[in-house]
């Protein structure tokens, strides 16, 4: 027999519409009914805060606070009703160092997006199978990561410098840039079949 | 709940009850329903419609943006926020509904965003490239990665963002 799916009570974190829709949608399918949703982290902590949910999926990059401080949030606030709640980051950035970063934070599991259906319920079963101890340190609570610890990017933020230096104007192209550009419109007119 | 200590500093190991096990598989279930999963698939393909639509909008969204700063230069900032947000969303999101290069083309989008090394080499041709791209893709309804089309149109487009914000 397969898992009862019926009584979860899920909530998703995501400020955009067409992925939170899409999660609800999948999530339905498979039997979930309990399934709130909310567009931001402040609004997704406060419902959190409200009710006993068995699951989280939160977004990566979001405003005023991102899906890392979420996850914090959820694992240190005194007003976290459950600390040890799964948290599943939905997030179109993949690299080591990002995933790295966010069970650094307290995450559970990592899903890229774009993902597939077989991928979103992969990372269901393995929440529910596969549950890692907690770990409590002096600088951490969460998840026991036991992953090796990346370098950080510790260079200058170019564009903001940047910024203080340059005027705004759009600039004359060189040859090679031009002779991208008229490659790229000969493709696309090859899919449109112009 | 155990605890454990190792010998350069005290941590704490705790093993909470598996709740969510407990909940959803009483006496020994396992597994989500294949047939769910089927089901959860065939919905996501009834949903590929709205994705299209909601790809059109974006890609108005775009050709607006490459309009308003060559109108007014000193939008940059603002329009190169709001391109690199369409990437991101759209490159997380194609390929879920099977509009691969979809996700392909918004992530050559993202990644130019990405590299800019100033808001003054923002060009709206790059921005107009990218959403003619994506209007070629939707309007032939192209799935997968578009055989050896949609892999040529993808590689001129990282080379014109290699080129422009290399």
């Amino acid at each position: 027999m397969s898992y009862q799916l019926e009584g979860l009570r899920i909530l998703i974190i995501d400020d955009n519409a067409h992925i939170r829709q899409l999660l609800r949608t999948i999530l339905y399918a498979v039997g979930i009914r309990a399934i709130d949703v909310a567009e931001d982290g402040v609004s997704g902590f406060d419902s959190f805060c409200r009710l006993e949910y068995d699951l989280v999926f939160t977004d990566y990059e979001m405003e005023p606070i991102s899906g890392l401080d979420l996850a914090d949030m959820i694992r240190t606030s005194r007003k976290s009703p459950n600390p040890y709640v799964p948290i599943i980051m939905i997030s179109s950035y993949s690299d080591e160092e990002r995933v790295q970063g966010a069970r650094d934070r307290g995450v559970t599991e990592f899903l890229a997006k774009p993902f597939t259906v077989d991928v979103l319920m992969s990372r269901l079963e393995s929440v529910i199978e596969e549950p890692r101890p907690f770990v409590r340190t002096e600088s951490y609570f969460g998840p026991d990561r036991r992953r090796k610890q990346d370098k950080r990017y510790t260079g200058p933020e170019r564009r903001k410098a940047d910024l203080e230096q340059v005027k705004v104007s759009v600039r004359d192209l060189s040859e090679q840039q031009r002779s991208a550009l008229k490659e790229s419109r000969e493709n696309v007119a090859k899919i449109a079949g112009d | 709940m155990a605890e454990k200590s190792q010998g350069n500093g005290a941590y704490q190991l705790i093993t909470p009850p598996n709740l969510l096990k407990a909940k959803v598989g009483k006496g020994g279930m396992s597994g989500i329903d294949p047939e769910l999963i089927k089901r959860a698939e065939g919905v996501i393909d009834t949903m590929g419609d709205d994705f299209a639509d909601s790809v059109t909008i974006e890609i108005t969204r775009l050709m607006q943006l490459a309009m308003d700063l060559e109108d007014d230069p000193s939008k940059a900032e603002k329009v190169l926020k709001k391109a690199r947000r369409i990437g991101h969303d759209l490159r997380g999101q194609g390929a879920t509904y099977g509009y691969d290069l979809i996700s392909d083309v918004a992530s050559s989008l993202y990644r130019y965003a990405e590299r800019l090394y100033s808001f003054a080499e923002l060009n709206p041709d790059v921005l107009r490239a990218h959403a003619d791209a994506m209007r070629a893709v939707i309007k032939n309804q192209v799935k997968g990665d578009g055989g050896e089309v949609g892999i040529d149109l993808v590689k001129s487009l990282d080379s014109l963002v290699e080129q422009m914000a290399g």
